[in-house]
């Protein structure tokens, strides 16, 4: 763990209203993008993302120094969004997302792409689901999602390479990849 | 290389990485479509989300959070200072209940109620006097027998004495009357006076056994028996 961190927990633990702030802004970017995308509804991404600073905070002096502060709190937010999914009918608002999650929608079929692996994403089983979002979307690294979800790296590496063959698999189904040549592979 | 090398080189690409031996890969791939379907989906994929956005939280959403959270631990700190002195005040109270109850239990007792407990001195057994004497069932045995022969003794010797008295007295005596005054039964010449005081030394030394048997069935009784402490509790 950094020294910033570390610093910005002892102060937020005395009770200092600056740390408590600096804290919350620190992660509550990533907190609240987390949330949205496994709840895919903004403002129950909202009272989600309320709800696991909360617990932060309460549960801050449990919270083993040794290890990084990020996989932990990644860790309760993806807890609260199960909970919370699990409390709650789906909704399909996947229309309501794309208009306001992006500061303007892209201009070409993109849309109809992310849209697209949106949808496959949201097909697979909850943990295949889960490490596709931490990995791909939140850009954490597999040790982190390991301790954010308290499973062996050896079991996230294979829960997310299945996930991507189910996502591969839907988008050639679906259309999305057209033949390529063989040079224009990478 | 084969097709499940190419999956392995596949999700390299996946995670961001370069793969480490492209020429082979590229070889492989093209002579084999379903591999190179499955690159190429892989392609797409990461252009996609590449072109994802990143949710943006409302610019107020940090503040609104950082105020719940003062609350909550405001909150918090007063339920646990309540639940503190629920607690102080449940350990007095229990405090309270038990001094009284040890108090009221501890009362000194009236005298008069005060119940005798006998409890044996934890003295070593007093040691039986080796000097010949009896124990003292024994003792009590020889006493009893002691007693029985000396009323049988005087038993006799009075009917003796009386007979003796009656030969001598004469007929037409009424006994009633003729009861001695104490200087008569000094003169040594009367033979009722004689007759009446052998009959009273004679129960004189048979009461006189008597006696010395109880002493002594007395003293083995007590020495014999544990001695006793009798105390008060106060």
């Amino acid at each position: 763990m950094s020294d910033a961190d570390a610093l910005l927990v002892r102060r937020s633990l005395r009770g200092e209203p600056q740390a408590i702030q600096a804290l919350i802004e620190r992660f509550q970017p990533e907190v609240f993008g987390l949330c949205v995308r496994l709840l895919n509804h903004r403002h129950d991404a909202e009272d989600v993302t309320q709800e696991v600073f909360l617990r932060v905070f309460r549960s801050l002096r449990r919270w083993d120094s040794s290890r990084p502060l990020k996989p932990w709190i990644m860790g309760i937010t993806v807890n609260r969004c199960r909970t919370w999914l699990a409390q709650r009918v789906k909704r399909p608002e996947l229309a309501d997302y794309l208009h306001e999650t992006a500061a303007s929608p892209p201009a070409d079929d993109s849309a109809e792409l992310i849209r697209e692996i949106r949808a496959a994403r949201d097909e697979l089983r909850r943990e295949y689901r889960n490490v596709f979002i931490l990995f791909h979307e939140q850009g954490m690294p597999y040790e982190d999602i390991s301790q954010a979800l308290g499973k062996p790296v050896g079991t996230i590496k294979t829960w997310l390479h299945r996930a991507r063959l189910e996502v591969l698999e839907r988008l050639k189904r679906r259309g999305m990849v057209t033949e390529v040549e063989e040079h224009e592979l990478p | 290389m084969n097709c499940p090398e190419s999956l392995e080189w596949l999700q390299f690409r996946l995670d961001g990485k370069s793969v480490p031996d492209a020429t082979s890969l590229e070889m492989h791939l093209s002579g084999c479509q379903k591999c190179r379907d499955q690159h190429a989906a892989a392609l797409v994929l990461l252009d996609g989300l590449r072109r994802t956005a990143r949710p943006v939280p409302p610019a107020d959403l940090a503040g609104r959070i950082a105020v719940r959270v003062q609350a909550d631990r405001h909150l918090r700190r007063q339920k646990a200072n309540f639940r503190w002195k629920v607690t102080l005040a449940l350990a007095a109270s229990l405090l309270v209940i038990a001094s009284a109850g040890y108090l009221l239990l501890s009362r000194p007792q009236r005298p008069t109620q005060a119940p005798l407990v006998v409890q044996p001195r934890k003295d070593p057994e007093p040691k039986v006097p080796d000097n010949g004497l009896p124990a003292l069932r024994e003792s009590m045995a020889n006493a009893r027998n002691a007693v029985t022969d000396l009323t049988n003794r005087l038993a006799e010797q009075t009917r003796e004495q009386t007979r003796l008295l009656l030969a001598a007295a004469p007929l037409d005596l009424d006994p009633m009357t003729m009861i001695p005054g104490l200087n008569e039964l000094d003169d040594p010449l009367n033979p009722a006076a004689q007759s009446l005081q052998t009959t009273g030394r004679a129960m004189a030394e048979g009461l006189e056994v008597v006696a010395g048997s109880a002493r002594r069935a007395v003293d083995f009784f007590k020495r014999g028996l544990p001695a006793l402490e009798t105390s008060r509790t106060n």
